[in-house]
């Protein structure tokens, strides 16, 4: 005899083993990540949509039209003041003519011709120095002379985790002043003189039997190995966004499945019967999500292993199954928030997007920029290129999104009942009823406080990543408008529960400022550890600054409560958050300038 | 017009769920962060030219064994890398090892005929390993441009190299080209691929619920109920387009060929809507057909990466090859061959969903 969750699951695989087509796309799904990363590797990285978008124009016969290039489209001309004239009425974005002695390039001088000249002056470099390959090929005597410098390129292991860490920045730069600083004493004893500047005295001390050895010109053979520093390949991890991409997609997809599973449900009024049956709500949520989290967990499992064969492979399935239980978690709030097919497609459509710029993008900086760390497949790239991540790494870099799939659960659990399933009640109502709900679950209010808040707090994480990727571009301004931004997105968020809960506004900004405080700074922990370690300078003060943080979060949301509860109209709403962020940001700026 | 009845009432409650502005946020969301993309983007095709990356230059430890020290000292410190002279190689490998620097440069610089060899050790393992290469590679040109004419000066007086001049130049992030080349694409096409999968919600809801038997009751052709559903994706597709047409126009971006590009929606929109109509119609369950389209869907959307690159016609036929080109202003006409192709797709389509739609009643 089956448990009874268990008699849903079977329920649930016996609908796609009906058709042979569902059975045939599901097959395909699964193996869609695997087979994705069978395929060629695609050579250019360039997007099709810029395919020779800029229009060069010369005068044919010259060395320009050699020129292969793929986003550049050199036009010829057999005539000067055609070419000008074309490019006047901007049919070209820039064109070439020969000058005494160099080729001069021009633009229209519209905004598409600077982009197009920023992109001519990287191609010029390049088959300027084509050129002189060429001559030096031609001319092997003048092969040094022209080519001087050639590199020989030596891979080797290293202690990546070192490498790695963000706080070995601060050690590197100790570390090698000390070195530097050892060998000026060396240099001091040899030449029993004066220390010379640091580093003119490591060549004036050196002795002969620590000198390197001289390098030599190789030989013929051996040269071809040698490089050219213009042929130094720069390879970002486009291969990593791109596997990490497809390996996802079979997860993505076996959540949009159970979305469509209890939707279709939902719909044709099937789950009626499921109500009916002697099965709790958890029981037909598990029942029918259990096929899905198998099936999850053995890809993660998969994907583990098949990015090292180690026991690492343990840690990438780690992340791999936390995000499954992230998308599978979004998968029931959405069927619980969606009224129609059509509401589900909306929000499908949008957590898709959502998803791929928290969790794909990030990856893209790898190795490059903090911003990477957002992502928890940061540690999979770093798994993957032989990195000894810990567990704790992994664990808070996934503490947001765990904490996020126990919201949704929690939301999805709490409204998966036969009166709200189909009275298709909006997701104002819906949220009313979950912290209704969940106040009666929590039986005390204060604790009802604690938990609506700290449920929240992963979405805040989540929205201040967005803030960083949006104000990122803007430079100088960046930091400012990014502490106005995060200061709001914070008191609205600490202020949603009171709304729907009304209870003393000095209590529940006390409570909701310290819960939201502590979770945060829970949340905060992995970045704090790597982001802000990294940044260093102001966020340390941050760090150290901890009970004035706590005073202000619980001030800033009491004067937003009592404003919100004592006022009659909406006004007090903006006033109310006017006045916390306003707070928030004094105290923010006061801090970054070191003035508390 | 009865057509238009059925398009109405479902346009209604498309407003009055209100979720189709989590797609508007979407697509804000898009363009708000088109700045960021353009950084990815850079990084992604043209790492030497991305500012971001160059700026992060101070980022990189190198270590370095040399006799000549003064050549690399100079291009180092203008580029902005920490560097670090050793006078052993096994100093400079054990805090290499130990991931102290990111690089070690062993060699010396010749000043005679003979060019000089230069060994780079670089960590095998580290992403940072990109990066580290993009500061030396421009170190190592600026020395190698240095280099050759000091060379060229003492040993080959006689001879002249090509070199260019650039009239009015200043280096520039390309945050113009990416909305170009990216966002105003996605943005177009974006919404003409959800108005399928709108559709197939359409048909399947009403046909699962059984409520499609008061549309069959109804004096309505078969085919006047599926366009009519059609009609309601279709204008949030095009009312979309418009918005963001108007929107970039009123910006720095100012798309060209608005007509042209509208009209090219217009027959993605009718493709993506009919491949959907005909999912639904034929396979009646919203699962399974949401389920092909998908995969239907993501095979157009792989036009807009560098898979295109496979081959000339999928270059050619590339949604966003076509829409970034109107939109930077080629000739419409240019594209004679594209538009033909798609509006037989567009036309032959139609006339399946015409065949299917008789389907609606076999409830």
């Amino acid at each position: 005899m089956l448990p009874r969750f268990l008699v849903i699951s079977k329920y649930e695989l016996k609908q796609y083993r009906a058709s042979i087509a569902d059975e045939a796309i599901i097959l395909l799904v699964l193996l869609a990540g695997f087979m994705m990363l069978m395929t060629p590797e695609v050579e250019q990285s360039l997007l099709p949509s810029s395919h020779k978008i800029y229009r060069i124009g010369y005068l044919e016969g010259s060395v320009i039209g050699e020129i292969d290039s793929y986003t550049l489209d050199f036009v010829p001309y057999q005539d000067k003041y055609e070419m000008m004239y074309a490019s006047n009425i901007e049919k070209i974005d820039a064109f070439a003519i020969m000058g005494r002695d160099k080729m001069v390039f021009f633009g229209s001088g519209t905004k598409k011709s600077e982009s197009a000249l920023n992109q001519l002056n990287l191609q010029m470099k390049d088959f300027n120095m084509h050129l002189v390959a060429e001559r030096a090929l031609a001319e092997p005597h003048l092969s040094g002379i022209l080519l001087p410098l050639r590199l020989d390129i030596v891979g080797e292991e290293i202690d990546y985790l070192a490498a790695m860490n963000g706080t070995v920045d601060m050690q590197r730069k100790q570390l090698l002043g000390a070195r530097r600083a050892e060998e000026v004493q060396e240099a001091q004893k040899l030449n029993e003189g004066p220390a010379p500047e640091l580093v003119i005295s490591t060549q004036a001390s050196m002795e002969s039997e620590d000198l390197p050895e001289p390098a030599p010109i190789q030989a013929a053979e051996t040269e071809e190995s040698l490089s050219l520093p213009a042929e130094l390949a720069v390879e970002f991890p486009f291969k990593t966004l791109y596997k990490n991409m497809t390996l996802l997609s079979p997860l993505i997809m076996l959540s949009i499945l159970l979305s469509l599973s209890l939707s279709k449900e939902r719909i044709d009024r099937n789950m009626e019967n499921l109500f009916i049956a002697p099965l709790s709500r958890w029981e037909i949520v598990l029942g029918k999500s259990l096929p899905y989290m198998a099936v999850m967990a053995a890809l993660s499992l998969a994907f583990g292993f098949q990015a090292t064969m180690t026991a690492q492979a343990l840690k990438v399935a780690l992340v791999f199954a936390a995000l499954s239980a992230t998308m599978l978690s979004f998968s029931l709030f959405s069927v619980v928030i969606s009224r129609s097919y059509r509401e589900l497609t909306f929000i499908g459509s949008f957590a898709l997007f959502a998803f791929f710029f928290f969790i794909v993008l990030p990856n893209v900086f790898s190795g490059v920029n903090v911003l990477a760390f957002i992502s928890p497949l940061d540690t999979v790239t770093s798994i993957e290129n032989g990195a000894m991540i810990p567990y704790t790494d992994i664990f808070l870099s996934l503490l947001p999104y765990l904490f996020m799939s126990m919201f949704f659960t929690t939301f999805a659990g709490i409204c998966f009942n036969p009166e709200l399933m189909f009275a298709s009640r909006d997701f104002y109502a819906l949220l009313n009823y979950f912290y209704e709900a969940l106040s009666r679950m929590m039986g005390h209010r204060h604790l009802f406080v604690v938990a609506a808040v700290s449920l929240l707090v992963p979405f805040i994480f989540i929205i201040e990543s967005i803030l960083a990727y949006l104000v990122l571009p803007m430079g100088f301004f960046a930091p400012i408008i990014s502490l106005i931004l995060l200061a709001t997105v914070e008191e609205l968020t600490k202020i949603v529960p009171f709304h729907f809960q009304r209870m003393n506004p000095l209590k529940y900004g006390l409570i909701a400022g310290a819960s939201f405080f502590l979770c945060e700074k829970m949340f905060n922990l992995y970045l704090v550890y790597k982001v802000y370690s990294f940044l260093g300078g102001p966020y340390a003060y941050f760090l150290s600054r901890m009970a004035p943080t706590l005073l202000v979060h619980m001030a800033s949301t009491s004067v937003f409560a009592i404003l919100v509860y004592y006022g009659k109209r909406r006004i007090w709403y903006v006033l109310g958050l006017f006045i916390s962020v306003i707070m928030h940001v004094i105290y923010n700026v006061a801090v970054l300038r070191g003035a508390i | 017009m009865r057509s238009w009845a059925i398009a109405s009432r479902e346009i209604s409650a498309m407003l009055a769920e209100k979720s189709f502005i989590l797609i508007v946020l979407l697509e804000l969301l898009l363009v708000s962060s088109s700045g960021l993309l353009s950084v990815g983007y850079v990084l992604l095709t043209s790492p030497e030219s991305s500012t971001t990356l160059n700026d992060l230059s101070r980022l990189v430890y190198v270590g370095i064994v040399t006799q000549t020290p003064e050549d690399f000292s100079v291009e180092l410190s203008r580029n902005k890398v920490h560097h670090t002279f050793y006078r052993s190689v096994d100093v400079a490998k054990k805090d290499f090892r130990q991931g102290l620097i990111d690089a070690i440069i062993i060699g010396d610089i010749d000043r005679g005929p003979p060019p000089s060899v230069i060994r780079v050790y670089l960590p095998d393992n580290s992403p940072k390993t990109a990066l580290t290469k993009l500061a030396l590679k421009k170190v190592f040109v600026s020395m190698e441009e240095d280099l050759r004419q000091d060379k060229l000066s003492a040993h080959a007086p006689g001879i002249e190299l090509a070199s260019y001049k650039i009239m009015n130049y200043k280096p520039q992030a390309r945050y113009m080209e990416i909305y170009y080349i990216f966002t105003l694409p996605l943005l177009l096409f974006l919404p003409t691929v959800i108005s399928g999968s709108l559709a197939i919600d359409s048909i399947t809801q009403d046909l699962e619920s059984k409520r499609m038997l008061n549309l069959i009751l109804a004096p309505l052709k078969p085919a006047q109920i599926v366009f009519g559903k059609a009609i309601g994706s279709f204008a949030l597709s095009i009312f979309q387009s418009v918005l963001w047409l108007s929107i970039l126009s009123a910006t720095f971006v100012s798309p060209k060929n608005h007509l042209w590009l509208m009209f090219l929606v217009g027959i993605y929109t009718v493709i993506f809507i009919n491949a959907g109509s005909i999912l639904a119609l034929y396979l009646q369950k919203m699962r399974s057909s949401q389920i092909l389209y998908t995969f239907f869907s993501m095979s157009a959307i792989s036009l807009f990466s560098p898979f295109a690159n496979l081959h000339p016609l999928l270059l050619y036929m590339s949604p966003s090859y076509m829409i970034t080109r109107l939109a930077m202003g080629s000739p419409p006409l240019v594209f004679a061959g594209q538009f033909a192709i798609l509006l037989t797709i567009a036309a032959l389509t139609t006339l399946v969903v015409l065949f299917a739609a008789p389907r609606v009643s076999r409830l």
